[in-house]
């Protein structure tokens, strides 16, 4: 656990959207090993980071939750993206990808002689 | 973000009711996330004790996510809260001495400020009652270079600037009025005002009963109408509707009541009594050259919305000096500022008038200050006392600490206490400041009084919340920053309940007692100047004698009022006091020396030339035969006006010491002449009467006037009657004979001349009152501060006492020591009071009467006081101290 890097509080948010929108309905383990996965492994994610982050987004109103069944027939609780959680996927990624456009602008003027 | 905010709040709340059971969802839902996981690992080829053991280890504590997640279901900032109060409340509640005590000393300097700010409330920030939107209210005044910025101004302006001025909705003119009001056989002075036609409207007053005046009451011979004031109307006329529509006779001239204001409505001024009645402004001639140099009446306006102070002064300045080259002789200045425009100027509409508003101020800093510092002692004393406790909880704090509570959340719970007892104190301070409440109006002239409101307000509920608050964090942060400090390791091996951080935490306490003891010499000293300077004022030499002296005032009004029926009254009404038994002498005057009025007269002396540019306007009084001896004033020479000295017999004047020192050099004065103005009749002076006191208390000696009654006929006087005994006894009596002369005649402003003048002090006893007052709290808070220091400190130095006695110490040697420490610690307090107080008395100066600010005996007698003071505080704990019995010491801990 420790070789791994813990999640900034702030982008763990975005990765679940991201997730969310990626793979349609999803429960919270399914979410934290497609995080995990989709970093290479290079990111764990334990229940006392994914949780308080998944009620958080839900009691902002951007995802909504319900109980289905999982493929291994176990009652498990279904995350899904709202209307509103849309919208501020794709406001979140416009600015993510502004803020690294400028901070990687800056890393090749500073190789530059 | 803001939106994100609000949704999530109230999704919370939303999801309040069923939080158990979220719960319960989230331990189901983190169950199948575990199992998840653990089939995955299985299905990687683990064995199923490892499968397990590896999923545990990467889903981490399954306690913390569950108690981050039902914290965050709630509101967690609110319920640290309520579980801090809860427990502060019970913590409080175990130590009912301590907290007690703190609640009471808090309760004691809370409520000296909540009192205090009660009287600046009721005095300055409580707007004008009774009309609709106060805030936007301005008055409007014009200079009159002699007395200032806030002068009248004249009807012609007035019209100009309601004309001119767009930044004004609508804006009304008023002048006061007396009237005498006969009704039912029993006649009254009542004051009023006469307004222009909208003057209600202006305001927004509405009728309680009836109509008030409208602009069409303003039209050229529209009838004579009055509105009365709710008061009056409860009053004088039962509150009987049936009386509206029906006439009222004032000064002999026959009104139609129209109306009863609302009963909130009180004027818009203070200082005079509130108008009981509001009759039609009589214009004047606008044509009249004249008109626009008569500045007798008062203008207030309402802004229109929108519209700045500053955009409305600049409109008016801007007509001011449109007006003053159109009209040089009238509105350009005159002698100290020629040339330039008459200033006219935009305030706020204030209870008080601008100038009394800022005299007003000045001495409500000077108690607003001196409550502040009672407050000080009163927390650096609980300050003290949290510190005493603080360093009985070290261990608490510190295993609180050792577990792993956060420093942050261990502040936060001190101080939850702490304001636990500042909000205990608080409302034990809303309680003083009721019962001050009833008590503070005695300190203002009766007149003032009916129109102050005292009662709290949300203004004074505020402050006190406000001031608790602040207090609470006063006196509560450094000792919560002092427990809560992360040395852990003494206090966890410290065996009981032995204080921890033992220097720094006394040399706290004794900054404390240091800034104790300077304040309440501060406060003493001041005091004690109040009290002398008010001893001297009472007892100033008047050179006129105030004891068994009756006054009744009296104005003639209407056809009453003409020179020679008024004559005639006065004359008789003299002659039957003067028959009255128990009376020794009588007199008339126009003005009652130190009543706050005057009267100046340019006056021209035959033989003397004035000085380029000197003024020669000269205080006067119009009085009757035996003014002098009722008042006690010894004639130096000449003789007292008399029944020789007739209306068409040649004019004679009584001058003062002073004026014939200045006007005459000296020689004497008896058989020279002087003239009112410089077409007056010339008057001989007859008499010399000797200096005395005329406008106050403070001025130097003045030049001063008497003419006769008989030659100078005013219809309004103050008769003084020097009775054998209490002069009490003769008001009836006085009353009686002018209802016998003249039903239509009311007695107003009766009283005792001791009385009046006691009243003319009133500002100087307050302040002498009030300061012993604040300044005895202090003393006491401050003696009770010096008392627990040193106590504590003899009880931890228990040990050290017994093994000084069990070595032969004597218990004088104990006794000097423990004093000794504790008045080092007052005398740096005292001395640094000490300079404070030279540097701060300074200001008072301007309010002391024949005291100097910087006065040795005060300064001496207070240091003395308080040393007496501070020498007992310290002297009991101290004889404890002896009382120590080594062997019980040595086996103390």
């Amino acid at each position: 656990m420790s070789d791994k890097a813990d999640i900034w509080q702030g982008t763990l948010a975005l990765m679940v959207l991201k997730t969310l929108e990626a793979m349609g309905p999803q429960h919270g383990y399914g979410i934290a090993r497609r995080i995990e996965q989709t970093s290479g492994d290079a990111l764990s994610v334990n229940y006392g980071t994914l949780y308080p982050a998944l009620l958080k987004l839900e009691q902002e109103g951007y995802v909504s939750s319900e109980w289905g069944v999982s493929d291994n027939n176990r009652r498990a609780k279904f995350y899904k993206l709202t209307r509103a959680g849309r919208r501020q996927l794709a406001e979140e990624s416009r600015e993510w990808e502004r803020t690294t456009a400028i901070l990687a602008r800056f890393f090749t003027q500073a190789e530059e002689p | 973000m803001y939106f994100r905010r609000m949704r999530s709040v109230l999704a919370r709340l939303a999801n309040l009711p069923r939080r158990d059971e979220s719960d319960r969802e989230l331990a189901e839902e983190l169950e199948t996330h575990l199992q998840m996981q653990i089939e995955e690992n299985l299905r990687a080829g683990m064995s199923p004790h490892e499968a397990r053991r590896r999923a545990l280890v990467k889903l981490g504590g399954v306690a913390q996510a569950k108690e981050e997640c039902h914290r965050r279901r709630g509101f967690p900032m609110l319920e640290d809260l309520g579980r801090d109060l809860r427990y502060g409340l019970r913590v409080l509640l175990k130590k009912p001495g301590f907290t007690s005590i703190a609640v009471l000393t808090l309760a004691l300097g809370i409520g000296a400020n909540a009192a205090i700010f009660g009287l600046v409330n009721a005095l300055l920030l409580r707007p004008v009652e009774g009309v609709e939107a106060p805030e936007r209210l301005v008055s409007i005044y014009t200079s009159d270079f002699s007395s200032g910025l806030y002068g009248g101004s004249s009807y012609p302006d007035y019209l100009d600037f309601r004309d001119q001025a767009d930044a004004f909705n609508a804006m009304a003119a008023f002048e006061d009025a007396i009237a005498n009001l006969n009704f039912g056989g029993e006649a009254e002075r009542l004051r009023g005002q006469a307004v222009t036609g909208n003057y209600f409207s202006v305001l927004g007053v509405r009728p309680a009963a009836g109509r008030t005046l409208l602009p069409a009451d303003d039209a050229g011979g529209a009838p004579r109408v009055v509105v009365i004031s709710h008061s009056l109307w409860r009053r004088r006329f039962n509150s009987d509707r049936g009386l509206i529509g029906t006439g009222l006779m004032l000064d002999g001239r026959a009104y139609t009541l129209v109306g009863v204001a609302a009963e909130n409505f009180r004027g818009t001024r203070l200082g005079t009594s509130s108008p009981d009645f509001w009759v039609q402004l009589a214009r004047p001639d606008t044509a009249s050259p004249d008109a626009r140099g008569d500045r007798g009446i008062d203008i207030v306006g309402r802004l229109r919305d929108g519209v700045t102070l500053e955009q409305a002064q600049g409109q008016i300045s801007a007509v001011a000096a449109r007006l003053a080259r159109e009209y040089p002789e009238t509105n350009m200045g005159t002698l100290d500022r020629p040339g330039e425009p008459r200033p006219v100027t935009v305030v706020p509409e204030t209870r008080l008038g601008p100038e009394r508003q800022k005299a007003v101020w000045t001495v409500s800093a000077v108690l607003l200050v001196v409550v502040a510092f009672v407050l000080v002692i009163a927390c650096a004393n609980v300050a003290n006392l949290m510190l005493v406790r603080a360093s009985t909880r070290g261990r608490e704090m510190a295993v609180r600490l050792a577990l792993g509570a956060g420093r942050l959340r261990l502040v936060r719970q001190l101080l939850t206490e702490s304001l636990c007892l500042a909000l205990a104190g608080g409302v034990g301070g809303v309680l003083i400041a009721r019962w001050t409440a009833d008590l503070l109006p005695i300190f203002f002239p009766r007149d003032d009084t009916a129109a102050l409101d005292f009662s709290l307000d949300w203004r004074v509920i505020a402050f006190t919340a406000s001031v608790s608050l602040l207090s609470g964090a006063l006196f509560g942060l450094t000792p919560a920053l002092r427990a809560t400090r992360p040395d852990l390791v003494p206090a966890l091996k410290d065996a009981g309940g032995a204080p921890v951080g033992g220097r720094r935490r006394l040399s706290l306490t004794n900054a404390l007692v240091v800034a104790q003891v300077a304040l309440s010499l501060i406060l003493l000293v001041g005091a004690g100047l109040f009290m002398r300077s008010l001893r001297k004022a009472a007892s100033a030499d008047l050179s006129f004698r105030t004891e068994n002296v009756l006054v009744a005032r009296l104005e003639l009004r209407g056809e009453e009022a003409k020179a020679d029926r008024g004559q005639v009254f006065y004359r008789e009404l003299q002659e039957r006091v003067g028959a009255l038994p128990g009376v020794r002498s009588v007199g008339l005057a126009r003005l009652v020396p130190l009543s706050g009025g005057g009267m100046r007269r340019n006056t021209t002396v035959e033989g003397y030339e004035p000085r380029p540019g000197e003024d020669i306007e000269i205080n006067m009084n119009v009085v009757s035969p035996g003014y002098f001896s009722a008042l006690g004033i010894p004639l130096a020479a000449g003789r007292d006006f008399g029944a020789q000295d007739v209306k068409g017999g040649p004019g004679v004047v009584i001058v003062n010491e002073e004026f014939a020192r200045r006007y005459f050099s000296n020689r004497s004065p008896l058989g020279k002449r002087m003239r009112i103005d410089s077409q007056g009749p010339f008057l001989e002076v007859v008499g010399v009467a000797r200096d005395s006191k005329y406008r106050n208390l403070r001025e130097d000696p003045l030049p001063f006037f008497y003419v006769p009654l008989a030659q100078n006929y005013v219809p309004g006087m103050a008769l003084l009657v020097r009775t054998e005994v209490t002069p009490a006894v003769a008001a009836p009596l006085v009353r009686a004979e002018v209802q016998r002369l003249n039903k239509g005649v009311p007695v107003f402003g009766v009283g005792t001349l001791d009385e009046q003048l006691s009243a003319a002090l009133a500002t100087e006893r307050m302040l002498a009152v009030l300061l012993s007052v604040f300044g005895g709290a202090a003393l006491v808070l401050a003696a009770v501060g010096i008392y627990g220091v040193i106590s504590y400190a003899v009880v931890r130095r228990t040990r050290e006492i017994g093994v000084r006695m069990a070595l032969g110490g004597q218990a004088r040697d104990i006794l000097r020591m423990v004093v000794g420490q504790g008045m080092s610690v007052v005398f740096v307090g005292g001395a640094l009071g000490l300079v404070l107080a030279l540097a701060l008395t300074r200001v008072l100066r301007s309010m002391l009467y024949g005291v100097s600010a910087t006065d040795p005996l005060t300064f001496g007698m207070i240091a003395v006081l308080l040393t007496a003071v501070a020498l007992l505080a310290c002297y009991l704990p101290a004889r404890r101290a002896t009382r120590v019995d080594p062997l019980t010491a040595l086996r103390h801990e």
